[in-house]
């Protein structure tokens, strides 16, 4: 039981190479937290940080109040599962899992114990004697975690796990690896890049890019509230339709393209130098409405009958603006035609299109 | 789909596998059988005539007892060398892994050695190791040990044992460089998490996952000490001082074309030959297959 205080945290690699801009976030004791963004973001090399496996080129890094910088990986107490899960080939899984017990010089039947207890949690208990390459590759994910499990550490380190699963596998181990933290209450960091891992898994999400947080929050908070353009954009699927606009002067509407106004009307504080400003709305948070009441109008290009929804895309009526419309269930809408919308003003997000800091 | 590709023309095949089937025939075939057909010959002194004795040379051979002291030595000298040049090779593989400026320029210079021919490699050490004026020599004279190969069989030996594994050290450094890089980094990374000091990683991890590419060196060193240093031994000791450095490849000569009993060198040449084939069988055999993880 532990918690994790990252506070300024930069890594520069040689040749003057910065992959993070100074990262903070305090994770409470028993928090799952994900660290998610595309790749390159920085994500995996601040958790290797955590782990001690990446020196730190300045800022601080505590564990349970612990100053960690400078210490081996070993002495953190923490247990990492890898992205190729890293089983010891030559290792049977019970060795495999008694590896770190060994090295930490437990007695030989608390180990024997301790590896039996882990086994029967994962369902390995018949695959104790058998070589990794043995195994399936949601066998290997077990063994994996069972190793991080075994050890009871302090903090539990997940780099990003799923990875190398099929996608049913993945949902499997998704919620197997939720229910598994929940009943275990270990700290957790995870990094994935997907962001459905991440909403499901996460209690907060910390959103990075460029080596930079763009974002902490709960999964509905940053689904909700997105901070940034680039979380707008991030989390949601399909993505948040975000278009350029300039914003009227009497702030009760907005101009799309060279003279479509939208008339909105709940921009009253924002102030925004050249008002020039990034509209963004989910393609959920769009519906088909009667003409008279329509906000906007879509010519439709193209159609997904998903059965539980139907994905509009096309482009707004009089410009070449693509907007994405997500209308639950199945709708009778063909391409070619013009579907009247609308949306609700608390469901549209306005940045600076500059700075890409949310505005409203 | 058919895998194997077809050859309608009943010549071209023989005519693509010519060129590796004169080879083998000119350059192993046939000197091995006359290898063969020799050690059942005894030539009279002058090489006017010879008679066919059957398995007498090899009578003979195995009534000797400086046959089975060469046969010793041999082992002796070929485990010393393997042993040698594997764990100064594997010692240097592993710092190389480590450095990350000037990996190019050190990994080079430590192939250097490989291709060094034998007998100046020989000459090389003979130089060092020489009692009189060698460099080394006079080092260990000044810390009082008294370095005398050219008295001193058990000297002679190292020093041959020396010279061979040396120029041995870069072929298998490469391997074992090649061994380490294959191992996943993120296996070290999650024995460094699960507690394991940089020694024990070794011997828990590092050292196991090499086990393919060590028993496939011990196979090719075993080969390289009984075979190829001829050129070695030959300038550094001639087999001697009392052919305590005479191995089974150097009797061979010695007592083929310095003694002239030509059906006894033949004899010897044939056993070698059964020792390759043996040593071959077992690398194919047993190491390919078990060693795997």
């Amino acid at each position: 039981m532990a918690t994790v205080t990252i506070k300024d945290a930069v890594k520069t690699y040689p040749g003057n190479v910065q992959a993070l801009h100074g990262i903070s976030i305090e994770i409470e004791d028993g928090e799952l937290i994900v660290m998610v963004g595309p790749s390159g973001c920085g994500k995996s090399t601040m958790l290797r940080m955590v782990a001690g496996l990446e020196t730190v080129t300045s800022g601080d890094i505590h564990i349970n109040g612990e100053w960690v910088n400078k210490k081996e990986p070993a002495d953190r107490d923490i247990a990492m599962v890898f992205q190729n899960y890293a089983l010891y080939p030559h290792m049977s899984v019970y060795q495999n899992m008694a590896y770190g017990l060994k090295n930490r010089k437990i007695p030989k039947d608390e180990i024997e114990q301790r590896v039996q207890d882990t086994a029967k949690i994962l369902e390995l208990e018949e695959f104790l004697k058998r070589k990794p390459k043995e195994l399936s590759g949601g066998q290997r994910q077990r063994v994996a975690m069972g190793r991080a499990i075994v050890r009871e550490p302090k903090v539990f380190l997940f780099d990003e796990p799923l990875s190398n699963l099929d996608a049913k596998l993945r949902v499997q181990m998704r919620l197997e690896i939720k229910r598994l933290q929940d009943r275990l209450g270990v700290t957790t960091i995870y990094v994935t890049h997907d962001q459905v891992e991440a909403m499901t898994l996460g209690h907060r999400l910390l959103l990075m890019n460029e080596g930079r947080v763009e974002q902490i929050g709960t999964p509905l908070e940053v689904y909700e509230k997105p901070q940034t353009l680039f979380v707008a954009g991030f989390i949601g699927s399909p993505s948040m339709n975000l278009i350029p606009v300039r914003l009227d002067p009497s702030g009760n509407q907005v101009i799309l393209g060279e003279s479509l106004p939208l008339p909105l009307n709940n921009f009253e504080n924002i102030v925004n130098g050249d008002s020039s400003v990034t509209l963004g709305m989910r393609p959920e948070h769009l519906e088909a409405c009667e003409t008279e009441n329509a906000l906007m109008f879509l010519q439709v290009e193209l159609l997904e009958k998903l059965g539980a929804d139907t994905v509009v895309y096309g482009s707004l009526d009089q410009t070449d603006t693509a907007l994405t419309v997500r209308l639950s269930g199945i709708h009778p809408v063909d391409t070619g035609d013009r579907l009247p919308v609308t949306i609700t003003p608390e469901h549209l997000h306005i940045f600076d299109s500059d700075t890409g800091n949310r505005l409203n | 789909m058919e895998k194997r590709s077809t050859f309608n023309n009943l010549w071209l095949p023989y005519l693509l596998l010519a060129p590796q089937i004169i080879i083998t025939f000119i350059f192993f075939i046939w000197p091995a059988s006359q290898a063969l057909y020799q050690s059942f010959l005894l030539e009279d002194a002058f090489g006017l005539s010879s008679e066919f004795i059957w398995f007498e040379n090899f009578e003979v051979l195995f009534s000797d007892p400086l046959y089975f002291d060469s046969i010793n030595t041999t082992f002796i000298f070929s485990a010393a060398t393997t042993f040698l040049s594997l764990s100064t090779a594997l010692l240097f593989a592993v710092m190389a892994d480590r450095v990350i400026r000037g990996e190019m320029a050190y990994k080079t210079i430590l192939t250097w050695p490989y291709a060094v021919a034998p007998a100046v490699a020989g000459v090389l050490w003979l130089f060092m190791f020489s009692p009189s004026n060698g460099i080394l020599a006079l080092a260990l004279k000044d810390w009082g040990y008294d370095w005398n190969h050219i008295l001193q069989g058990g000297q002679a030996l190292v020093l041959v044992v020396i010279a061979a594994a040396w120029k041995q050290i870069a072929y298998n450094f490469i391997f074992f460089l090649a061994g380490l890089q294959m191992i996943p980094k993120s296996l070290i990374e999650a024995a460094a998490i699960d507690g394991a000091g940089p020694a024990k990683r070794f011997w828990t991890i590092i050292f196991p996952l090499l086990s393919p590419t060590t028993f496939f060196l011990i196979v090719v060193n075993v080969v390289y000490a009984f075979f190829d240093t001829f050129g070695i031994i030959h300038a550094v000791t001639q087999g001697g001082p009392y052919k305590s450095t005479e191995i089974l490849v150097y009797k061979v000569y010695n007592d083929g074309f310095i003694g002239l009993d030509l059906g006894g060198s033949a004899a010897q040449s044939v056993i070698l030959m059964f020792i390759v084939i043996s040593l071959t069988v077992i690398q194919f055999r047993y190491i390919e297959r078990r060693v795997k993880y």
